[in-house]
């Protein structure tokens, strides 16, 4: 709920991905993650007003306060980092852009799916601040 | 299930891709401009939400795709961000909305029981006629990044100024002449020059008149 409100604000501010993530120093991976639900919000609100300022959010206005009420809730939701697996069945994808143009082969694929059902940590992952 | 060994891409001609492509450019304004901004294009006309995720491109290969149900687009988050890759990446953005256009209904309803039988399905798909797919995405992508109006005017430009400093044989001149003219407009369309000789010769633009 949090994640999909902060995606539609940013797009209804056409604010691209790209964009937000190089202005404000996030991690691309990490705050699609906050977008699509897989990482919970923050709980320091100082952090969360900070977030609500990037997004174009005007301070005590109406997205300000659904900004902060989602982000109380999700606080309390576990974060969905790993999908069931029906979650991925559905989501597993038929077409890719690859280096070669080519299909990618067994064990590319085996790796992609265990990347999205979220039980691999990719190589070369960072931990960087959000 | 389908069986995927029988598998067939879609005919769907040149100029119906090419149409495609043309329809997307009227409906939407962005699409007027050149260099055609398609990450916008995708975010905010299509609606159709960027994800990024790690180690897509150094573990499996894949720098894009577009989840089944064709309601995301999946990027790797090093070509996402990589200045100098930005060319490519635009390019794979406009290649997944070739997909979106024209295959959305090709595997309508298929679903998988297991990660083996994806797997499978995946790889029994014929190379060939998985190759005719990827084609016509690719063609989409070209076109649309590459609107020929503007092609042909950059073209004429680049081919007037390599006239005047003597160069006049485009005929004999083999691939070197096509490599140097789309080297020096590709920037305008914010591709690679491989794309824009393949642009070139695709629509039929050479050798200049």
């Amino acid at each position: 709920m949090f994640g999909e409100f902060v995606r539609n604000i940013r797009i209804k501010n056409e604010i691209g991905l790209r964009q937000f993530c190089l202005d404000h120093k996030h991690d691309p991976s990490n705050w699609s993650k906050i977008e699509r639900g897989e990482l919970p919000p923050p709980s320091d609100d100082a952090i969360l007003g900070k977030w609500a300022l990037q997004l174009g959010i005007k301070k005590d206005s109406k997205d300000w306060y659904t900004f902060f009420d989602l982000a109380a809730v999700s606080k309390g939701e576990l974060p969905t980092y790993v999908k069931s697996n029906a979650e991925l069945l559905r989501e597993l994808p038929v077409f890719f852009r690859t280096l070669s143009g080519q299909k990618p082969n067994e064990m590319e694929l085996r790796r992609l799916a265990k990347l999205l059902k979220g039980t691999t940590k990719p190589k070369n992952a960072r931990s960087k601040k959000i | 299930m389908l069986d995927p060994k029988r598998f067939k891409a879609p005919y769907i001609q040149r100029d119906a891709i090419w149409a495609n492509a043309e329809a997307v450019r009227r409906k939407y304004p962005r699409a007027q401009r050149i260099p055609v901004d398609v990450v916008a294009l995708a975010e905010f006309d299509l609606k159709l939400p960027i994800e990024v995720e790690i180690g897509l491109r150094d573990q499996c290969s894949v720098e894009a795709f577009l989840l089944r149900d064709f309601t995301k687009l999946r990027l790797d988050r090093d070509a996402f961000m990589d200045e100098r890759r930005q060319a490519r990446l635009r390019f794979s953005v406009a290649h997944e909305l070739g997909h979106f256009f024209l295959h959305s209904g090709i595997f309508k309803g298929l679903a998988f029981a297991s990660v083996d039988e994806w797997v499978n399905f995946i790889k029994l798909v014929p190379d060939k006629e998985y190759g005719w797919i990827e084609f016509q995405a690719y063609e989409f992508a070209g076109r649309l990044l590459v609107p020929p109006t503007e092609l042909s005017k950059q073209l004429k430009g680049a081919v007037k100024k390599a006239e005047a400093a003597g160069f006049t044989d485009w005929d004999k001149s083999g691939e070197a002449a096509i490599a140097y003219i789309a080297a020096g407009i590709c920037e305008a369309f914010e591709v690679s020059d491989a794309v824009i000789s393949k642009r070139i010769r695709s629509e039929g633009l050479w050798p200049p008149r």
